[in-house]
């Protein structure tokens, strides 16, 4: 008997096993078009985003857009590229420049020009997006991706240890040479708490910081056919000679990971050098008084953009793409990118929406959600070529390396920045 | 005798050294997934949640919220026992969030104190689909268990008892597919996937793994230990093969299936690259890949990830306790030789 039931089982699970089939049309079983949305975000940033999709999906009867998160960025890249070969890709998905290169020239996602035509407002929308993101999104004059989450450089300070150190808590400091001179007072106050304790902090593997600096001193990443690196350069040796300079006089301290987040939480430092959307993750943390105030810098302010970009990918039915091409406009409009923007930090995409009363009222109330927004009038941003993700690591590792050096060694880590350069200008040439 | 004993002593100092040892991650993580967010951080590290005061208000999303506070005062009425205790008030500072800082009168009956925060379970239950997960997982680990055990000790079967030719080379070809890491073939069953358009269907979670070259390695040693008369008589007894591998050889051979079944399971249980590889949909997740969206690019949610921890471990924990004896022998037992 018992056996029979075994049996039974067996039996009962194959026929699940092959009962399992989803062919996917791309309509709902109402008959709605069905959008998938890759994403990446999770926790307190998927929250917003969950509010939005299922707002337009109240608001658009006739589309259903679904949002995936594939939790984060390194995860939904693999997946996008796996997904290509399989040919399940989504409709549309977040995406670093240089996966949107890729896609770009593999064909698979398409320019946006054609929809803005359709809707005959090519114009008008490109001049309210704010003109660094428009940049950051057009290749050979199209627009080829919208900004998503788009996020800058900032350094967070605790004013109340300001105060305490004597230093004024509305008057962050501007450049680096007044952060040296702000370390230097932070970290004697943090000294005399605890010998532990220290002034500022940053991660190790810090390449974003370092393309800030570079640009601060009008120094370039690449040249201009793409087929040279220049990190062997003054501006380069400069910039990490000077952070490794107040590492090693004990200003800053650089750790793994995000561990100096927590340090400035648990008050252990007074200010970090650090992204504007660690503050989603910082905020609902920290018990004290804080500012945020805009990357400090050398000769000219220039801060680097992260974070990635809406792509709209390829397919042969043609009204589930104008569908996400609603769904992309709609997400990206005024009202929807301030929302975005207050509830997550990321950048909003439009003047009317930095303008409007919605942002203009969060400026009001909260000083610190200025900061970052102020950089967008001189933000810059990477080299969008595929090689950019390898250059990229290459970067973080020379970084890294360099800030690990115990004592002051200026050849040495010229040393490491030539072999750096080497590496990275080697990975152009055989592309 | 005494030195016996004190030697028995030493080897308990020694065994419960390493119980310690074994079961302090353990204990860190269900400690961690009982504290607050900002507890996770403190320095020195907390060993065990310490006592907080919440206020409950309601969030920009409509939504029920918990905001922690420190009580500054009681306020004159405290003492007024004529008062509803419901009906008395506390002042209050809030600790956190966008209100951080400001002084509140609230209703004492709008305070919670809490040491252990059983709403991490919940909360990390309902950040991801986990009732989905889990169902998916158990699926999966069944159906991949069932069936690795029945293919297994068919192919097993053959390799004992029956004679046919290479049978030996064809042998030593699955063994040598042992030696190959999985990850070395994670791209080409991709591809192969890819092509059947399995990806992201139950098929890709399932199939593929519906044999296993260890599975069929054990039993046959297993089988050969048996003696071959036993086979013999059966057949001229006029038992057919299949006769004699349902009703005499598996019942003989319910340790090493169950040894294979819980190795399976509990692979199939904890497999996260090939899961996360084939599936698309939150519908078709298991257990380990939601467990790593708790790992996010500007930070971690700790108390989170290891609430949600501790009860993905807990399906296994429960049936370890049932089946330990089966375990213990199942793991000395892979070290025998044939």
């Amino acid at each position: 008997m018992r056996r029979m039931l075994l049996f039974g089982g067996i039996v009962l699970s194959s026929f699940f096993l092959f009962a399992c089939f989803e062919r996917d049309d791309g309509r709902t079983e109402d008959g709605r078009i069905k959008v998938v949305f890759w994403h990446a975000m999770v926790g307190k940033l998927a929250l917003p985003l969950e509010q939005l999709i299922k707002k337009f999906n109240q608001t658009h009867p006739k589309i259903f857009v679904k949002g995936v998160s594939m939790g984060n960025y390194e995860t939904l890249t693999k997946k996008l590229l796996a997904s290509i070969i399989a040919r399940t890709y989504p409709d549309i998905s977040q995406n670093f420049e240089p996966l949107t290169r890729m896609f770009m020239q593999a064909n698979k996602i398409i320019p946006l020009d054609s929809f803005l035509i359709e809707d005959g407002e090519l114009d008008p929308f490109k001049k309210d997006l704010v003109p660094a993101l428009l940049a950051n999104n057009t290749y050979d004059g199209k627009l080829w991706s919208m900004p998503f989450n788009k996020s800058l450089s900032v350094i967070y300070y605790n004013k109340e240890h300001f105060r305490l150190a004597g230093l004024n808590p509305d008057k962050p400091p501007a450049t680096w040479k007044e952060f040296k001179i702000y370390a230097q007072r932070l970290d004697g106050f943090q000294k005399k708490r605890d010998a532990e304790f220290y002034g500022t902090g940053a991660t190790k593997r810090s390449a974003w910081l370092l393309e800030s600096m570079i640009f601060q001193q009008g120094g370039k990443l690449i040249d201009k056919d793409k087929k040279k690196t220049l990190f062997d350069s003054k501006e380069t040796l400069d910039s990490l000679l000077f952070l490794h300079d107040l590492r090693c006089n004990g200003l800053l301290r650089v750790t793994k990971g995000y561990d100096f987040q927590s340090d400035f939480v648990t008050q252990k430092n007074s200010m970090i050098i650090a992204s504007i959307v660690s503050r989603a993750f910082m905020e609902s943390k920290i018990s004290f008084n804080f500012g945020v105030a805009p990357l400090p810098y050398f000769k000219k302010p220039a801060s680097v953009l992260s974070g990635t970009n809406l792509n709209i990918f390829k397919r042969t039915d043609k009204k589930r793409m104008r569908a996400t091409w609603e769904f992309l406009k709609w997400f990206t409009g005024s009202e929807q990118t301030a929302y975005w923007s207050i509830h997550t930090t990321y950048m909003p995409v439009r003047r009317s929406a930095i303008n409007g009363r919605l942002m203009q009222t969060e400026f009001k109330q909260d000083n610190n959600t200025k900061a970052a927004i102020m950089q967008l009038d001189y933000a810059t941003q990477e080299p969008r070529i595929t090689e950019w993700f390898e250059i990229r690591q290459i970067l973080d590792t020379m970084v890294e390396n360099i800030l690990s050096l115990e004592i002051k060694d200026p050849q040495k880590v010229k040393d490491i920045i030539r072999r750096a350069n080497i590496e990275t200008t080697v990975i152009l040439r055989d592309s | 005798m005494s030195q016996g004993r004190s030697n028995l002593k030493l080897i308990h100092f020694f065994l419960l050294l390493g119980t310690l040892i074994m079961v302090f991650p353990f204990f860190w993580m269900i400690s961690t997934a009982f504290k607050s967010e900002i507890e996770v951080l403190q320095v020195p590290p907390l060993v065990l949640p310490g006592i907080k005061h919440y206020l409950m208000q309601q969030n920009e999303f409509g939504q029920e919220e918990e905001i922690q506070v420190e009580i500054i005062s009681k306020n004159e009425a405290f003492n007024r026992s004529r008062i509803n205790p419901a009906e008395q008030t506390l002042k209050v500072r809030v600790l956190f969030g966008k209100e951080k800082g400001e002084e509140k009168n609230v209703l004492i009956s709008d305070l919670r104190d809490r040491t252990f925060l059983w709403g991490n379970f919940s909360k990390a239950w309902n950040l991801q689909p986990f009732n989905m997960y889990f169902l998916n997982s158990f699926i999966v680990a069944l159906t991949v268990t069932i069936f690795q055990l029945l293919s297994s000790s068919l192919c097993a079967y053959a390799f004992a008892f029956m004679r046919f030719p290479y049978k030996e080379t064809i042998f030593m070809v699955l063994l040598g597919t042992m030696m190959i890491p999985q990850q070395a073939l994670l791209i080409p069953n991709f591809v192969i996937l890819a092509n059947l358009e399995w990806v992201n269907t139950y098929k890709a979670l399932i199939i593929p793994w519906l044999a296993s070259v260890f599975g069929i390695f054990f039993l046959r040693q297993f089988f050969r230990q048996l003696p071959k008369e036993l086979y013999e008589a059966a057949i001229i007894d006029g038992c057919s093969r299949f006769g004699f591998f349902w009703r005499i050889l598996l019942p003989l051979s319910i340790p090493p299936l169950t040894t294979i079944g819980i190795f399976t399971f509990l692979g199939s249980w904890n497999s996260f690259l090939w899961p996360l590889m084939v599936t698309n949909d939150e519908t078709l997740r298991v257990i380990e890949v939601g467990l790593s969206y708790f790992n996010q690019a500007e930070g971690t949610q700790y108390e989170l990830l290891m609430a949600a921890s501790t009860f993905c471990v807990m399906p296994l924990v429960i049936v370890y306790f049932f089946l330990q004896k089966q375990f213990i022998a199942s793991v000395a037992s892979t070290g025998m030789k044939d």
